[in-house]
């Protein structure tokens, strides 16, 4: 009689893993924007619209007086909400996670957390992308290009990782109650805001507002982007460890959380 | 393999606790083709469900070590904004298949022609089941889990789903849930009952068959 294979290698099934994730990613692309009308532009154009509204409104509003540190007022605004757009789309999301991919789960290689992979990766390098046309933009425009790309780069992986774990909490806390999460969710990425560093930059405020603000971890992630943004000139505050632990532990919480409310998650 | 280990499955609703499946143990090897009967109720989508994947038990746990079908006669299984063509290469990508092989595949063994480049939603039902079972097929998976809607579509199709399961019983585990005795006598080799949450394997079919009836 056949005998099935008892064990697989490591290697085997993280490749295992990456193809389901990419199979995923391929198959949200297509139902969540299709081939009619615009299409897969949409994916940038969602954020890139969101992003400009915001810097021109700020631009408006803001006059003829100059940003401190003589920053550019466009581009400050336009990447550090797109940025911003990232954690509140992945975040804002996460709690239809199950339902809405339900079909998904019957098939036994789909797990949630892939499906929550295939969503933050897929968001992520839209932003990434959109973020790249951007800074393209300006340098051609403004004449100022990113001091370090790469830096910025990293500043979205991180933003990705903080939202994936973020997110992986609210998908879990549905188990108590999907439309609870669903109302308190939007409250909270809007509460955020002001945590973001979206509109400003830490050197700008007074001492105590600092310290406490530093006590978060979004305005990590934007102070250090900005430094690849706009490069040496202005102070900038951020501490990567402390900003890794924040995602490490969100994660880990998020994971934990997910595993105890697999049973009790509605499909 | 595919085992279930004191597998226990509640659900809460309005306050309410109900318990479907109380402590069930089973093992499914390839080349096992086992039914299990159960009336309306006894839980039998709830422990497919399970098998597949889509549902967490609330206690005991599940080992897959085999590749395990998504269960058929849901329609749950592909996308119905999707066309067939998508909703091919979809799972061709997810179970490492070739797709231009299984495009070809599936529409052939479905027979729906030029539909293939239609939405699912626009489907019948007849060409919708004849669709999800090729994709099964192309798929070759160690274990099929089959409600009986499959012996329900037309009957020129539904023989060839029962011959195309036959062929494939000497590789595959197949796992048929029904509450028809004639749908299991047709495919399976063993027989099981559900019932009050618990499963009770019958080598014998008469047998299974005869303490089914006096449920």
């Amino acid at each position: 009689m056949y005998v099935a294979p008892e064990e697989i290698s490591f290697f085997t099934a993280v490749r295992a893993r990456c193809r389901v994730v990419g199979a995923l990613m391929m198959r949200e692309l297509h139902t969540r924007f299709g081939r009619e009308n615009l299409g897969y532009v949409w994916l940038f154009l969602e954020p890139a619209m969101l992003g400009v509204g915001v810097a021109l409104w700020q631009y408006a509003v803001g006059g003829d007086a100059s940003m401190p540190g003589g920053l550019n007022k466009f581009s400050f605004f336009l990447i550090g909400y797109i940025l911003f757009y990232l954690f509140r789309t992945l975040v804002s999301r996460s709690p239809h996670g199950v339902a809405a991919n339900f079909q998904l789960l019957y098939h036994s290689r789909v797990t949630i957390e892939a499906v929550m992979w295939a969503r933050s990766l897929l968001d992520s390098a839209a932003v990434a992308i959109c973020i790249a046309i951007f800074l393209f933009l300006i340098g051609v425009i403004y004449g100022e290009w990113p001091d370090d790309p790469l830096q910025m780069a990293v500043g979205v992986i991180f933003m990705m990782f903080l939202a994936h774990g973020t997110g992986l909490i609210f998908l879990s806390a549905t188990a108590f109650g999907p439309q609870l999460v669903d109302r308190l969710v939007h409250p909270f990425t809007y509460l955020c805001i002001p945590f973001s560093g979206m509109f400003f930059m830490i050197w700008w405020l007074p001492g105590p507002f600092q310290e406490v603000l530093l006590w978060t971890p979004l305005i990590h992630i934007m102070e250090f982007t900005r430094e690849g943004q706009f490069g040496p000139g202005v102070p900038y505050s951020y501490d990567l460890p402390f900003l890794i632990q924040w995602i490490v532990v969100l994660n880990f919480i998020g994971l934990c959380a997910l595993k105890a409310a697999k049973p009790h998650l509605e499909t | 393999m595919l085992q279930l280990e004191g597998v226990h499955k509640s659900f809460t609703k309005n306050g309410l606790t109900r318990e479907v499946l109380s402590g069930v143990d089973a093992t499914f090897l390839p080349g096992d083709a086992v039914g299990i009967l159960g009336r309306n109720g006894a839980g039998k989508s709830t422990l497919m469900r399970i098998m597949a994947g889509v549902e967490h038990p609330t206690k005991g746990r599940v080992r897959r070590r085999m590749s395990i079908s998504w269960p058929m006669g849901y329609d749950a299984a592909v996308h119905g904004n999707l066309t067939g063509a998508d909703n091919t290469r979809f799972i061709a990508r997810l179970y490492d298949r070739p797709v231009s092989w299984m495009e070809g595949f599936v529409q052939d063994f479905s027979e729906i022609g030029d539909e293939f480049r239609e939405p699912v939603k626009n489907y019948s039902a007849g060409m919708k089941a004849r669709f999800i079972f090729a994709l099964s097929m192309a798929v070759e998976f160690d274990c099929y889990l089959i409600d009986e809607v499959i012996a329900a579509g037309d009957a020129r199709f539904a023989e060839r789903c029962r011959q195309a399961l036959l062929a494939r019983r000497s590789k595959s585990a197949l796992i048929l849930v029904s509450h028809q005795i004639h749908t299991v006598r047709t495919l399976c080799t063993h027989a099981a009952i559900l019932d009050e949450g618990r499963l009770t394997f019958h080598e014998d079919l008469d047998q299974a068959f005869a303490e089914y009836g006096e449920l």
